[in-house]
Order: C-alpha cells, then sequence, then structure tokens
C-alpha cells in the first residue's frame, strides 16, 4: 500500500510535468539493462540511488517501480513481493535524492553523490534486515503452527534471534561486496557523465 | 535474464496458452497466486509447480529459458530458508518463490508485451502505460547499443578476472549508456509529442474472453479442487 501510494503521488506529479516522463523511462531501462552487466562479482548493482538523484526522489522511485514491475513479470524478481521489492530499492532512490538536494546538490558534485548513496545504501540494507525481521517471525509462527507446537519454547533456544543472526550472516558479505561495488560506481559514473557533460547534475528539473 | 528472447518468444511462438485471451491468462496468474499464497501444504505446491510444467512442456515453451528464471526468486527465498532451519517450511518458501515465478514468466512467454502491459497498466492512471511503453521501448534501443559497446570493450580489454580496472571500465560503459539514453529521451520525447504524447498514447485493450480460454477455466478449477482437498 505504501509503494502504491508512493507511486500515485509521483505519476500525479509527473502528469503535470509530462516532459519528465521519457527521462523516467529511459532511467528505468538503464537500471534494468545494468543489471545484466557483469561486474565479476557475486551481485549486480541497481543504481536506484543514482536513479533518485538523478531523477529526483520521486521520479527515482517511480523509476525503480517500473524495474522491479518487469522484472517481476518475468519471473526475475519475485511476482508476489513487487510492493516490498520496490519500497525496499526505492527507498534508496528517496533518501539519495532527499539527501542529494539537502546537502546542496551538484555544488560538491563527487562529495554529495558519495554520502548520498551511502546513506540511501544503509538504510535501505536496514529495510531489508528489518523487513526480514518481521517475516522471521512469521515464519517462527508458520514453523510452530506446522509442528503444533512452538519449537522456542522446546528448545529453549531463540529461534526469532537465530533466524535474524543466520540471515544476517549470510547476507553480510554479499551486502557489504554490494554496498561498495554500488557506490563505486555510482561515484565513477557521476564522474564520468559530469566529465562529458558538465553541470548536467545542475539540471534543476528533478522531482 | 535475456529480455530479446522473451520478447521474441511472447510474440512469434505457436502455442495454445498464446491462444488464449490475455485477459485469461492475468486472471489464471492471479488465480494460481492467491491459491499458492494461501496454502503451506508443500505437496499441493510441488502438485501445481508440476502442473506449470506440464503446461509449459504442452506449449513447448523452452525449459532452458524458463526454468533459470524460475531459480532466481528461489535462491533468494533459499536464503530465508535456510536462516529458518526447518526443512518443511523452508521448502514451501523456496517452492512457493519458484511456483510464482514460473506462472509469470510462462503468461510472459506467450503473450504479446503490449497487450501483457495494457492490461497490467488498466487500474493505473493513464501516465503509467505511456511509462511502461516508454521504458520497454527504450530497453531494446539501450539494450542494442549497450551489447555493441561491452562487445567493444571486451574486445580491448579480453577476458579478465575482477578488477578495478574492470570496475571502472564497466562504470564508463553505465555512464555512456545514461548520456545516450537522456539524449535519445529527448528526441524520443520530440518525436512522440508529434505522435500525441501528452494527449496520452491509445493503449490498445482486448477485455473479450475466448474459448481457448475454457482450458485455462478448467485449470483453475483443478487447481482448486487440489487446493481444497491436498
Amino acid at each position: 500500500m505504501a509503494t502504491l501510494a508512493i507511486v500515485l503521488l509521483a505519476l500525479g506529479r509527473l502528469r503535470g510535468q509530462r516532459r519528465l516522463l521519457p527521462a523516467v523511462a529511459v532511467m528505468a531501462a538503464v537500471a534494468l539493462v545494468a543489471m545484466n552487466i557483469p561486474l565479476g562479482l557475486p551481485v549486480h548493482i541497481n543504481l536506484a540511488a543514482l536513479a533518485g538523484i538523478i531523477l529526483g526522489p520521486l521520479n527515482g522511485f517511480l523509476a525503480i517501480f517500473i524495474v522491479n514491475l518487469l522484472t517481476s513479470l518475468i519471473g526475475h524478481g519475485g511476482v508476489t513481493v513487487l510492493g516490498i521489492n520496490s519500497l525496499l530499492v526505492g527507498s534508496e532512490a528517496l533518501v539519495a535524492g532527499l539527501l542529494f538536494k539537502g546537502l546542496g546538490g551538484a555544488k560538491r558534485l563527487l562529495p554529495n553523490i558519495a554520502l548520498s548513496v551511502l546513506v540511501a545504501l544503509l538504510v535501505s540494507t536496514l529495510l531489508v534486515v528489518s523487513t526480514a525481521g518481521l517475516a522471521g517471525r512469521e515464519l517462527e509462527d508458520w514453523v510452530a503452527h506446522v509442528h503444533g507446537h512452538d519449537p522456542l519454547v522446546e528448545t529453549g533456544h531463540d529461534h526469532e534471534s537465530g533466524f535474524l543472526k543466520t540471515f544476517v550472516t549470510i547476507i553480510a558479505p554479499l551486502v557489504a561486496v554490494w554496498m561498495a561495488a554500488e557506490l563505486a560506481v555510482s561515484l565513477l559514473v557521476a564522474g564520468y557523465v559530469n566529465k562529458v557533460k558538465g553541470g548536467w547534475f545542475d539540471r534543476g528539473d528533478s522531482v | 535474464m535475456n529480455l530479446a528472447t522473451l520478447d521474441n518468444l511472447a510474440v512469434n511462438h505457436r502455442c495454445w496458452l498464446q491462444r488464449c485471451s490475455t485477459l485469461a491468462k492475468v486472471l489464471f496468474a492471479a488465480a494460481v497466486l492467491t491459491f499458492l499464497l494461501t496454502t503451506m501444504s508443500l505437496p499441493f505446491i510441488a502438485g501445481l509447480a508440476a502442473l506449470l510444467l506440464v503446461i509449459a512442456l504442452s506449449n513447448r515453451l523452452p525449459l532452458a529459458v524458463l526454468l533459470p528464471l524460475a531459480l532466481i526468486p528461489m535462491i533468494f527465498a533459499g536464503i530465508f530458508a535456510f536462516s529458518i532451519r526447518d526443512w518443511a517450511v523452508g521448502l514451501t518458501v523456496i517452492g512457493r518463490a519458484g511456483t510464482a515465478a514460473l506462472i509469470a514468466a510462462e503468461v510472459f512467454m506467450t503473450t504479446a508485451p503490449v497487450h501483457l502491459l495494457g492490461v497490467i497498466s488498466a487500474p493505473m492512471p493513464e501516465i503509467f502505460g505511456e511509462l511502461i511503453y516508454f521504458t520497454y521501448r527504450s530497453l531494446f534501443l539501450l539494450a542494442g547499443s549497450l551489447d555493441n559497446t561491452l562487445k567493444a570493450v571486451r574486445l580491448r580489454r579480453g577476458k579478465e578476472k575482477f578488477s578495478f580496472a574492470r570496475v571502472r571500465a564497466t562504470a564508463q560503459v553505465y555512464g555512456m549508456t545514461l548520456v545516450r539514453a537522456w539524449d535519445m529521451a529527448g528526441r524520443q520525447y520530440d518525436l512522440l509529442r508529434l505522435r500525441g504524447l501528452g494527449q496520452g498514447l491509445k493503449i490498445s485493450r482486448d477485455w473479450h474472453l475466448r474459448s481457448s480460454d475454457l482450458i485455462l477455466l478448467a485449470a483453475i478449477l483443478l487447481i482448486g479442487m487440489g487446493w481444497y482437498f491436498v
């Protein structure tokens, strides 16, 4: 519902600025094709934070929603978790876009992008862990239902923290690699674009 | 994920699922997902996955394309499954993810994207349909140019393992793609304004059901019985 509300809000704003529509669409397309470029690492980047910086928080979120919708349609992104996926990845666009504006935008381009992307990735990771914690609680209830008893009581272990601990242990190295790659690529892309098209991040047409 | 292959199949592959109406396929997928999300029965999920595989085989859908698409959500679900440390619930979580991906991919592979996206965007504001249409169109324009760039980079750099230089080269490819895409967006905007952008693109939506949809109706009834009894 939260995803839908943000998407509808963004669409409402976009309706008043139709000339930004192709920009949102091509940013979504760039993010989609970027997923397919091999980095030589066990992760792919999504450029969501950069989308938020380039298009603005709301349009960036919208672009990421389109990416998730299209990937879920081909099974790649999980059609049943489209809403939560979009919220988690889209939060990077929202946070990075807002922070980049708040820090003064393109005045100090690379430091502002670095800080915005880093904070956005940290917020998104925290949201992922929190969501996993909630999902873990549901899965624990499910386990109790399947076995007809509460395994927490039986074994004396704190299964919920066990779930989160295992989950975090598995994803921590991947998240570390992904954050480093996403941050490095975002900075390198911004540096490259700024070199090729000076003043591009100063357009001021983001929403 | 090779979208061009999927798009080609969706438009040119001839099979009974493709003869069904888009609306019926979307409703079938919605029904399957509803049954899937409201069950905790592992045998039911296994049976449903088997039925979807039979549907894929009877439509001659290439499993080499279809199965990897179902595998990716299963890997992510596998992290949750492993963390819960209960094999029955873990398998159910993985099974749900794979089966949901399977039905989504089957519908996508047998429905012309313009029809599918038209039906999906129907409940949303009109501008959403334009946005999806634009994105899908841009995707193929970008993918073609990106393929050529990556080929040029590979020819120049050769096959190499992970290094900062590789990340930097990749980032430059991203940057170039972004700049090209942005320029393309401007041109597309001007072009499509001449073709009616701003007054809302006309998206064709076919709401008619066909006789071949009866097979999907029978499948829904079969799955519903399985959901109730298993």
